[in-house]
């Protein structure tokens, strides 16, 4: 992946203190990019800074591991919202430069040993490990002591080549691993212990799918070591740990404590000597049925109907009570269930997967997977990594395995995943959202280091809210938002919406993309879900995000009746819009109290206006009137001149 | 007796017997005096019957103003003790017959110009008012209905 900066200069300083030069790419380290970074606080000290693209949901429990074994993280730091980890430089080069022969002694000491003590720990703090292959592996020069790479910085077995992988996860694609067991890294660590021990890998030079045929023919541990010098001391432990049988894997402990040939002893499984066709493939054991089950799936439902494989199972294998559970599980194909959602063949290929090997993923809908992976394959679908028809798929499995996880309650499935199917509803139901906003909150949910998904920015790897805030507000221009964008889809895609209500959700706030099914428009949910982010996340301000949002909110400013109140919030408005949060720049807009009390207002004015205009329309009346005061005034006013000349009168004539 | 209080009814209200007696011996012991004040409230008599807008009002407006001219005369009759030479003297001054005539002329004059001076400035007065509450509206229609006009148009 490119990781483009937004300024030209090569070096990026995370965190103040860890300078990284981008233009010096060093080899990858557990699957991530990796440069070498300087502490600019302590000279002359340098760690390797990688870039995680999607860590695993665990990371926050891996990374406090600590093992002489695994190269522990030194830092996690944030630069931009995208996280970085800083751990140690590995001691020597990856095992993918070369294996090398090694001695029984050496194997025992150097790896089964040590790696089955971290293996140990990490199942005591309920964690695996699954990151035990060539490319994550590192051998000092001239040791022979091999040291893991960082954990959970790439997600679950992601990057397992399906060779390191036991079949009950190898058959998955990739993404659909899950979590897996302490089991399934008991098994990568036996792959592991042969290709030392040999000098190369097993089965070099064949496909993926190659690979799992053979596995399924003879078993893993056959394949393997068919035709290879294997050190006889150590035939019956790889034997244990290659077992296709989880069960008959040894535990860490058993090999903590390891000597050189030590027996191990496991049941051997008997194939049966007449196959059964299916396909046009020859089918000797149970597991190798489920597989190609999966594969020809109206073949298999064909042969269940007409009960060869019952028969084939208690004849040849003398596996009755398998053959009598089958039996049941072909007869189920009447449609019986009352639910009508799901299709009786899926059901019946599925439970009949489960009964013939225990050991298996889940089979629905044509795919391999174990429900824990769930989220994951969401992630990958959302970022657009699997063809459109297979991301709809995978959506529609989510979907139905969150909302109806009752269907799989059967007990004929395994245990494990009824459990995890089981939590997976329970974390559906605690995103308290619906249809496909709960499919998308899923990623997130569970993963806090989820990356934003949006298109926009999956390059930026952005898993903090903040980063998010700011990356929006540098990506708001002309260019990057059109305004008819803007008007009618908002500042944000689904994912960033979801993204940001998961670490909302996390932090105890309510969901807030609610007001946008109150009937709000798209960007003004937008800038209230941004809003409530940034109070509680991010104190910088959004400039450009309320600069953009300023002629929208402008015009929603019309609801104020009052012409000088408007000018008066328009100009507080721009002002906001400069100083960035966003939450009193809304409240200056969505401001109840104060529109009702313009509304009130309004109402007072018009009344008045309509009392003004009675009064204009009443003045020929007043003027009648007005004539007769002026009639009465003149005639008082002669009055008083009357007296007053007769009063001078009578002065003249008696007082001159 | 009836005659006279019938007209009277008619066109003089108020007027009772006893008004009678008291013109009559007026009549009998001081005739100049009377002479000089029934001649200079003709106009008032003839005014009475000339104008019919003449209310009582009206007519006590211009009994000022005609006692306010009769002051002398009465004055030269009273100090010629009723003389009947110097009150005839005295109603055939053409001087004082102008004035007594004009007197009526002036109260109307006055009336009418105080009239006419008011309505001017209640004139003013409303086109003051009326200017101050369109002043009002205005202001209020722009403070408040710009928008709704707005929408409107």
């Amino acid at each position: 992946m490119d990781y483009t900066q937004g300024d030209d200069s090569p070096e990026l300083l995370i965190a103040d203190r860890y300078l990284v030069n981008t233009t010096q790419k060093q080899p990858a380290i557990g699957g991530c990019p990796t440069w070498v970074a300087q502490d600019i606080t302590a000279t002359g000290s340098t760690w390797l800074a990688l870039a995680p693209s999607m860590p695993s949901p665990q990371f926050s429990d891996l990374m406090f591991f600590r093992h002489q074994s695994v190269i522990g993280l030194h830092a996690h730091e944030y630069h931009k919202g995208a996280l970085w980890v800083l751990c140690a430089h590995p001691p020597g080069p990856s095992l993918t430069e070369g294996l090398g022969v090694w001695s029984e002694s050496q194997v025992i000491d150097g790896v089964i040993r040590p790696m089955a003590d971290a293996l140990e720990k990490l199942q005591a703090a309920g964690l695996t490990c699954r990151g035990i292959r060539p490319d994550n592996l590192f051998v000092g020069q001239g040791l022979h002591k091999v040291v893991l790479g960082p954990l959970g910085v790439a997600p679950n077995a992601e990057l397992q080549p399906v060779l390191f992988e036991p079949l009950c996860s190898a058959v998955c694609h990739p993404t659909a691993r899950g979590i897996g067991t302490i089991a399934c890294d008991i098994f990568s660590l036996g792959v592991l212990v042969l290709s030392l021990c040999i000098g190369e890998l097993p089965l070099k030079g064949l496909s993926d799918a190659e690979i799992l045929r053979r596995r399924f023919e003879v078993g893993s541990a056959t394949a393997y070591m068919q035709g290879h010098n294997v050190p006889i001391g150590l035939v019956s432990l790889l034997e244990a740990m290659l077992s296709d049988a989880p069960e008959n894997r040894p535990v860490p402990s058993d090999l903590i404590t390891i000597a050189p040939s030590k027996l191990f002893s496991i049941r051997q499984e008997i194939p049966a000597r007449v196959p059964l066709m299916i396909g046009g493939v020859e089918v000797r054991t149970p597991r190798a049925l489920a597989w190609y089950a999966g594969k020809y799936q109206n073949e298999f439902l064909s042969l269940l109907q007409r009960k060869i494989i019952s028969q084939w199972l208690h004849r040849e294998l003398e596996l009755s009570v398998m053959s009598s559970l089958i039996e049941q599980a072909g007869v189920a194909f009447l449609p019986s269930s009352g639910n009508k959602a799901v299709d009786p063949t899926t059901m019946v290929a599925t439970r009949a997967i489960a009964i013939l090997d225990p050991a298996a993923p889940m089979f629905w809908a044509g795919r391999w997977f174990w429900p824990e992976a769930i989220p994951q394959m969401l992630a990958h679908a959302d970022a657009g990594l699997f063809p459109p028809d297979e991301q709809r798929n995978i959506r529609g499995i989510a979907g139905f395995l969150m909302t109806s996880p009752e269907v799989f309650d059967a007990a004929t499935l395994p245990a494990l995943q009824s459990t995890q199917i089981g939590n997976l509803a329970a974390a559906a139901r605690r995103t308290g959202a619906k249809g496909m906003e709960q499919v998308r909150r899923l990623p997130y949910d569970i993963n806090v280091y989820q990356p934003c998904l949006s298109s926009r920015c999956l390059k930026e790897r952005i898993s903090l809210s903040a980063g998010l805030l700011q990356w929006l507000n540098r990506h708001v221009s002309e260019e990057d938002l059109s305004a008819d964008d803007l008007g009618r889809s908002g500042f944000m895609d689904d994912q960033m919406r979801t993204f940001l209500e998961s670490h909302c959700a996390r932090q105890g706030i309510i969901p807030l993309a609610q007001s946008q099914k109150v009937g709000l428009p798209s960007w003004l949910a937008d800038l209230t879900l941004l809003a409530a982010a940034q109070r509680r996340f991010d104190k910088d301000a959004l400039s450009s995000v309320a600069r953009r949002a300023l002629p929208l909110l402008e015009t929603e400013l019309k609801q104020w009746r009052s012409r000088t109140a408007r000018a008066k919030r328009r100009a507080k408005l721009s002002q906001l819009a400069e100083a960035g949060n966003l939450t009193k720049f809304l409240e200056n807009v969505n401001d109840p109290a104060g529109l009702q009390k313009d509304r009130k207002m309004a109402r007072q004015a018009e009344i008045e206006i309509a009392h003004l205009e009675q009064i204009l329309e009443e003045e020929p009346n007043r003027k009648a009137v007005h004539e007769k005061q002026a009639r009465n005034a003149g005639e008082f006013f002669s009055l008083l001149v009357g007296i007053a000349v007769s009063m001078a009168s009578i002065w003249l004539e008696f007082c001159e | 007796m009836k005659g006279p209080s019938v007209r009277g009814r008619e066109g003089m209200p108020g007027f009772k017997w006893w008004h009678g007696l008291i013109l009559g011996l007026l009549l009998a012991y001081v005739p100049g005096s009377l002479l000089v004040g029934g001649v200079l409230l003709l106009p008032l008599v003839v005014l009475h019957f000339v104008d019919p807008d003449a209310d009582r009002q009206r007519m006590m407006i211009v009994l000022f103003y005609l006692g306010a001219v009769m002051v002398h005369p009465l004055r030269a009759a009273w100090l010629a003790h009723g003389d009947w030479q110097t009150c005839v003297q005295q109603i055939t001054q053409p001087m004082t017959l102008i004035l007594d005539w004009m007197a009526v002329g002036v109260a109307w004059l006055v009336a009418e110009v105080s009239a006419i001076g008011a309505r001017l400035w209640y004139a003013d007065y409303s086109r003051r008012e009326r200017r101050a509450i369109e002043k009002r509206i205005n202001a209020l229609r722009e403070e408040w209905l710009e928008t709704e006009k707005g929408s409107k148009a």
